[in-house]
């Protein structure tokens, strides 16, 4: 059943053309990667599906479980079942973060028209997940990423897609700055969370976050559009050739691999 | 405008001086310093946008409206309507330890003190010629420490009462009218358990109330107080409040002042703070009212040792103005003081933060600091902030710094990401914003 589709997705920035017609499919059950040099587009196209203000100016369709969602909010797009986990989470000093993800989950029953979540229920709905995802409870006290190593601020990102539940969960460079512990924790958590009923969009520039999370498809992205399309053994190629083995990525193109 | 300062001018005068001769309540020093206050008023005038010190209030309104302050008024006639809200506005805690002033007179009727009988004294500063007892006495002999301020036993009262060195000519405007006033000695070595709640109400329109409050807290002695000022709705006033603290050795008190003002009133409060050695003294300041308020404090570290800590909070939409001007004198060494000012501003308000820290040359060890930072919410909010140091001493930590900012587009969309409807996340933003100052003061649940 399909979750995510894009259409000829088109944006620039700032008048550069940053995605040039983005073409993708997630289906329900799926994983799926996109990988590419940086600069490819690849945080542009998450933020863009996310509903980022300051990415506004683009055309194509984007639809979730086919309903298109162009025009909608970030907390609609949210509530509707989309999880962006950033790659550089937003501290947010003041908002305790035990108190902030029972406002998350509650804005999304209120949307779906259930009952508010009361403090009892939600915290043991939250010692539950910090119990699978393996976290300490001093993540809940403090406020929200607020001083948090860039591990923490990660892991904390997967606590929220954890009791969020979203349909489409996409990952941005979730791996980046961590450490090869703490890359598997995260990576064991997302595998935790994940389900046949939802599905995920890796971004990522390494292939070894894949090792861990396996993908069902992979996808190259170069100077905004997907170049290639395949399954696990493309990400295996880029480990072994790296992105100048991809023969679709120009040698000469000028972008730094 | 110059037919209207006058005309406020004359109403004023007037009443003044009928007040003055007619006057039974006043005894013959209480009268004396009446009359130098009113020459001293007289003498300043008004204020203009040309002083420094008023260079950012507007003025206009207030000098334009026809005031008439009180010349007698009784605190128990005609306010039976007011029990129910005067009950909504006493805290939990201070259900037996508050006392409700009405236009600047205390109404015994609404007050209720008696979980504070016996353990401190309290009464009005005029209250010799007024009540034949203090309303509550710390010792078994009733003695009045201010009975009659004329010979030693008003040495209390004579020491305090009255010791603002100021050219503000609103002050000397409260000394000329503070009809009735309410004194508070917490006797030395007297440590509070609950704390004190002051309801001061403004319930008459078109009237300028002169609402006069001094604590003294003897030495070694522990109080908390919650200071709330409101108004009755739909009526227009002039609230002209002082406050005289003063803490003997050791000591220590602890204020939440929240100004809640209907948003017709203005509202000038001038508190004057004199902390002895190792006295400590905790004010935290809500402005949340008010289309013009004002409030100036001053503190004076004279002992060695004192430690003056002051927030605030000014939270504002519409067209009001809040305005909190502070001077910090350190007098003498090793005192210690903090201001963290905070303002949230909505809509077309206007702030002023004006800090001053004043470093006297024997004031060495010195540790000062100062803060203000400032929401803004709309395109159209405004503050002035103004910190200023002035240091003669050497050996001295002093730190200040003033922020003006919206809130982070990116702390807006993680929230919304999170499925936060765009006004809940600014809504969540602001509160946390606002916090960092709520949660130094003990009687945050009332603030919000």
């Amino acid at each position: 059943m399909q979750l995510l589709e894009i259409r000829n997705l088109k944006a620039s920035i700032n008048e550069e053309q940053i995605l040039n017609g983005i073409n993708l499919n997630i289906n329900i059950g799926e994983i799926h990667a996109i990988m590419g040099p940086n600069g490819s587009g690849k945080s542009t196209l998450s933020k863009i599906i996310a509903g980022h203000p300051d990415y506004q100016d683009y055309s194509g369709e984007i639809l979730l479980s086919g309903e298109q969602i162009n025009e909608l909010e970030p907390s609609e797009r949210a509530n509707k079942g989309i999880f962006l986990g950033f790659q550089y989470p937003v501290e947010v000093p003041g908002v305790n973060n035990a108190e902030f993800l029972r406002l998350a989950l509650n804005s999304k029953r209120v949307y779906e028209s259930k009952t508010e979540m009361e403090k009892e229920e939600f915290d043991i709905l939250l010692n539950q997940k910090i119990q699978m995802l393996n976290m300490d409870e001093f993540f809940l006290e403090r406020s929200v990423n607020d001083g948090f190593s860039g591990g923490e601020k990660k892991r904390n990102e997967i606590l929220q897609m954890a009791i969020l539940e979203p349909r489409l969960s996409i990952l941005d460079e979730i791996d980046s700055g961590l450490d090869i512990d703490a890359l598997k924790i995260v990576s064991e958590g997302i595998n935790k969370v994940m389900n046949p009923n939802n599905g995920l969009l890796l971004i990522t520039h390494y292939q070894r976050l894949l090792r861990y999370v396996k993908p069902t498809h992979v996808h190259i992205m170069y100077k905004g559009k997907i170049v290639k399309s395949g399954g696990e053994e493309l990400a295996e190629q880029l480990e072994r050739g790296g992105y100048e083995s991809i023969k679709e990525i120009q040698p000469d193109s000028g972008v730094k691999v | 405008m110059i037919v209207a300062e006058r005309l406020c001018l004359e109403n004023i005068r007037e009443v003044f001086e009928k007040n003055i001769n007619n006057s039974n309540v006043l005894n013959i020093k209480l009268k004396e310093i009446a009359k130098e206050s009113f020459k001293k008023f007289i003498e300043l005038g008004l204020p203009n946008n040309k002083q420094e010190e008023w260079k950012y209030l507007n003025l206009e309104q207030l000098l334009k409206s026809n005031y008439y302050p009180y010349s007698n008024f009784n605190p128990e006639d005609n306010v039976q309507n007011l029990s129910d809200s005067i009950e909504q506005n006493i805290i939990e805690e201070c259900k037996q330890s508050n006392i409700v002033l009405i236009n600047g007179f205390v109404s015994e009727s609404h007050s209720n003190f008696s979980a504070l009988q016996n353990k401190i004294f309290i009464d009005s500063i005029h209250s010799s010629n007024l009540r034949d007892n203090p309303l509550s006495v710390y010792k078994e002999d009733s003695s009045r420490p201010h009975q009659n301020i004329e010979k030693d036993g008003g040495e209390l009262l004579n020491k305090n009462f009255n010791k603002v060195e100021t050219e503000d000519p609103f002050v000397h405007l409260n000394t000329s009218f503070n009809s009735e006033g309410l004194f508070i000695f917490i006797p030395e070595g007297v440590e509070l358990k609950a704390p004190i709640e002051l309801l001061l109400i403004s319930t008459n329109n078109l009237t300028i109330n002169h609402p006069r409050i001094l604590i003294v807290s003897g030495k070694h002695s522990k109080a908390k107080l919650f200071i709330k000022t409101i108004g009755t709705n739909n009526i227009e006033y002039f609230s002209n409040i002082v406050n005289e603290l003063t803490l003997e050795e050791n000591s220590k008190l602890e204020i939440t002042y929240l100004q809640k003002e209907n948003g017709n009133s203005t509202q000038f409060a001038f508190t004057d703070a004199r902390l002895h050695e190792s006295s400590e003294l905790d004010l935290s300041c809500f402005a949340y009212g008010s289309h013009l308020s004002r409030h100036k404090i001053s503190v004076n570290l004279n002992g060695r040792g004192a430690n003056c800590k002051l927030n605030g909070l000014y939270k504002l939409s519409s067209n009001h103005a809040s305005h909190n001007q502070i001077v910090l004198n350190h007098n003498v060494a090793n005192c210690t003081s903090s201001q963290f000012f905070k303002g949230v501003l909505d809509e077309n308000a206007k702030a002023e933060f004006s800090g001053t820290i004043n470093v006297a040359k024997n004031a060495i060890g010195t540790n000062a600091e100062q803060l203000n930072k400032n929401l803004l919410l709309s395109p159209t909010a405004k503050v002035d902030t103004r910190p200023q140091l002035q240091i003669e001493a050497d050996d001295v930590k002093c730190s200040h710094g003033a922020t003006t900012g919206q809130l982070e587009e990116e702390q807006i969309f993680y929230l919304t990401s999170r499925g936060l409807p765009k006004e809940k996340s600014i809504e969540v933003l602001t509160k946390a914003f606002s916090d960092e100052v709520l949660d130094r003061s003990s009687f945050k649940s009332y603030l919000l």
